[in-house]
Parts: C-alpha cells; sequence; structure tokens
C-alpha cells in the first residue's frame, strides 16, 4: 500500500492507485473545464457502449494538448469511471467518492463533473451497459413457432396428430430449429410456468437482501 | 394348459415383432423369436405364422385402428377362408396387443417422418447475480439458466444453453399460452 496515502480507509481505487489515474492530475494540468468535458462525454458514451470514434477524432484533431498526453488522460478517465460504477452506490457515498477524487489533486470543477456522472442520471443506462459486459449465456432474441397436423406418413395413413414447431433466434447470432411433440410441450409449458413462479418467490423472499 | 402357453407365445411373438420393426429394437431376430417361442414348430412353418402376424400388425398400425375399427377388421380375418384365416385366440390376442401399445407404436410410427430434431427433455436452474468482475453487486438479480436437450431419431443430444430474465420468461410463457390455444383448437375441432 503507497505510504502515501495516509487516510483511514482505503480509497475506492483500492491500495494502490492505478497509474494512468495516478498521473491524471498531472496530466489534467492546463486542461480547460470545456476540453475536459468534450473528453469526458467521449469516454461516457464508449463506456454506454456506444461509437465515439468520431467525437475522439474530432478532439483530438482539435486540441492543442500533445496527443501522447491526451491518451493518458483518455485512459485514466475511463479507468477511474469503471472503477467507480462497480462499486455500488450504497458502498460507495459520494461523499467519499469526490474525498477520493481530492486525495488524487484532481481539480474540483472536474471533481464535480465526475460525481453527476457517477451519481447523476447516467448511472443507470452505464451500469446496464457495464452488465452486457459481464460473461453471459446467450439469450433468447426471437422465438416463432408454427403448429402442424401431420395428416398423413409414408408408415401412418392416418396420423392426424398435432406438433409443434419452433424457432429460436439466440443473441450469439444461431438458429435453432427443433419439433416438439405435443406431450413433451405440456412438460415445456409447464416448466416455464414453474420458472417463472420460482423467481417471483425468490425476489419476494429476503434472500435477495444479501447484495447489500 | 397348451392353450395358455399358446397365448402366451402369440402376445410374445407380437411383442417380439413390436420391438424389431416399431421400436428399433435390432436384437430381436425372427430365429430368435421361432427358437424362444415356437421351438417345435418347422422354420417354414414358423415363417408363414410370422410374416401374417407382421402384415396384420402393419396393416392395424398404419390405420391407427381405434377399438371399432379393429374389431371389424379382426373379424373379417377371422372369417376368411382358407390358410389365410385367424382363428379366435389369434384375434383375441392382437386385440389385447393393440390395446397396451397402439399410442407407444404410433408415437414410433410418426417419430419415422419427424427431420427436425425434436425436443427430449429440458432443466433449468435460477440464479442470483451478486457480483461480476466489472460492478460489484447485480442490480438486476435473477437469471433463470435453462437446457434443452434436442436430438434426431437415433442420434446423440445435442444441448442448448440459454439465459433468461424475468420479462424473457414472462413473454415465452405468453406464447407458450398462445401454442396452446393453437393446439386446442385444433384438438377439439377433429
Amino acid at each position: 500500500m503507497s505510504s502515501s496515502h495516509s487516510k483511514d480507509s482505503l480509497s475506492f481505487l483500492g491500495g494502490r492507485i492505478p497509474p494512468e489515474v495516478e498521473s491524471l492530475s498531472k496530466n489534467l494540468k492546463d486542461v480547460d473545464q470545456e476540453l475536459f468535458r468534450k473528453i469526458l462525454k467521449a469516454v461516457v458514451s464508449a463506456l454506454e457502449g456506444k461509437d465515439c470514434t468520431e467525437g475522439m477524432k474530432s478532439i483530438a484533431e482539435s486540441s492543442v494538448i500533445p496527443q501522447e498526453r491526451l491518451c493518458h488522460i483518455v485512459a485514466g478517465i475511463h479507468r477511474l469511471l469503471s472503477e467507480a460504477i462497480r462499486i455500488p452506490t450504497a458502498l460507495l457515498k459520494q461523499e467519499t467518492f469526490k474525498e477520493d477524487l481530492k486525495e488524487l489533486r484532481i481539480p474540483e470543477d472536474f471533481i464535480t463533473d465526475f460525481s453527476s456522472v457517477v451519481f447523476g442520471n447516467r448511472r443507470a443506462a452505464l451500469e446496464a451497459a457495464a452488465c452486457q459486459k459481464d460473461p453471459h449465456l446467450p439469450t433468447l432474441e426471437e422465438l416463432k413457432w408454427r403448429v402442424d397436423v401431420a395428416i398423413s406418413t409414408s408408415s401412418l395413413a392416418r396420423a392426424l396428430q398435432p406438433s409443434v414447431l419452433m424457432q429460436m433466434k439466440l443473441s450469439d447470432g444461431r438458429f435453432q430449429r427443433f419439433e416438439v411433440p405435443v406431450s413433451k410441450f405440456q412438460e415445456l409449458r409447464y416448466n416455464v410456468a414453474l420458472i417463472l413462479k420460482e423467481m417471483n418467490d425468490l425476489e419476494k423472499r429476503s434472500i435477495l437482501k444479501i447484495q447489500n | 394348459m397348451a392353450e395358455v402357453d399358446a397365448t402366451k407365445s402369440l402376445s410374445g411373438l407380437l411383442n417380439g415383432i413390436a420391438q424389431k420393426v416399431y421400436y428399433n429394437n435390432s436384437e430381436i431376430t425372427e430365429e430368435l423369436l421361432r427358437s424362444e417361442l415356437y421351438p417345435e414348430m418347422s422354420p417354414d412353418e414358423f415363417t408363414a405364422l410370422h410374416d401374417k402376424m407382421k402384415g396384420l400388425l402393419k396393416s392395424i398400425a398404419t390405420a391407427d385402428m381405434d377399438h371399432a375399427q379393429l374389431e371389424a377388421f379382426l373379424t373379417a380375418q377371422t372369417k376368411k377362408q382358407g390358410g389365410g384365416g385367424l382363428s379366435a385366440e389369434q384375434a383375441a390376442a392382437l386385440s389385447r396387443f393393440w390395446k397396451s401399445q397402439r399410442v407407444r407404436v404410433k408415437e414410433s410410427l410418426v417419430a419415422h417422418s419427424r427431420w427436425e430434431p425434436s425436443l427430449r427433455g429440458l432443466s433449468w436452474r435460477v440464479d442470483l447475480q451478486t457480483a461480476a468482475s466489472r460492478r460489484g453487486t447485480a442490480h438486476s438479480g435473477l437469471v433463470a439458466l435453462v437446457e434443452l436437450e434436442l436430438g434426431r431419431t437415433g442420434q446423440d443430444s445435442e444441448f442448448v444453453c440459454l439465459e433468461f430474465d424475468e420479462t424473457k420468461v414472462n413473454q415465452v410463457l405468453k406464447k407458450m399460452a398462445d401454442i396452446q390455444e393453437s393446439i386446442d383448437r385444433i384438438v377439439h375441432s377433429t
């Protein structure tokens, strides 16, 4: 742990401040608020999963700051914000966050801007975007179905057997097509209902409170 | 006593044929059936009996006869003159066999004409996501993980794993209700 950090509690960034965040105050020295806000906006939109190439390009072309320093600033802001968003608001209070940034010698005006990103109304969108990046199984994007009745087949003169043909489009782009005999369909429907019931029951129970 | 044995052998023969023809059990052969059930019969005699039963079963299965149709069919067969006719015992054995195996035989025949993989089973689990590398705690919470077992007849299963949040589960359940409704419409009108 760095000895320069003489606070009782650790910074939200942990014991060892990431170098790109550590050097932020130095790099931000003669950056005016207008430029800072432009960079901040671009980084936030990147964190939200949007394409920020154009925004970054125009910043790089119009700013007087050397390219390399600009890179360090962007990296620092990105790291600082993603670390802050990781921690639930219940555990990281706005005041503590501001204190920690002060400790890093970040200018007051910029601290206010940082704080309004982390604790403002962008928070939900940022969390949702971060959630997208967690390891996931594919999800169901589309479910199409058709109910068929086989009238007659090569081995059955009078089949008259209903069946369900389902086609699922998964979020990883795969398609799955399969037939569900009526008896299996009942099983499937029953289980889906059971899953929903289980989820509803769990939500009511206190088990969810372990999160805080 | 001899009559009881004859009935037993006959129902054994019908089940054996069903295993071989409808349930894809390759261990059952005509020779095995003869040596186990009719050891005293000559191969030619047995083949004639075997083929007759197999033919009758095929007619019954292909038409998926209900009880009344089966009775009419069997009565017609017993009244047939000459060697092709059916004895009353044979008719009774066929009737008993069909009563117990109709659903299963039909299912197997329907499966013969199914080319898409079919759903064999599913298992699921509901998880509570508590933390992730990019977030300290999840705000959404519950995730249902579902595994579908799919497979074509005679082939190994393939597994598809999916993840659902509550909204998605709800949407799928609504679709299931739609599907059910449309099945009910067909089943009731036939």
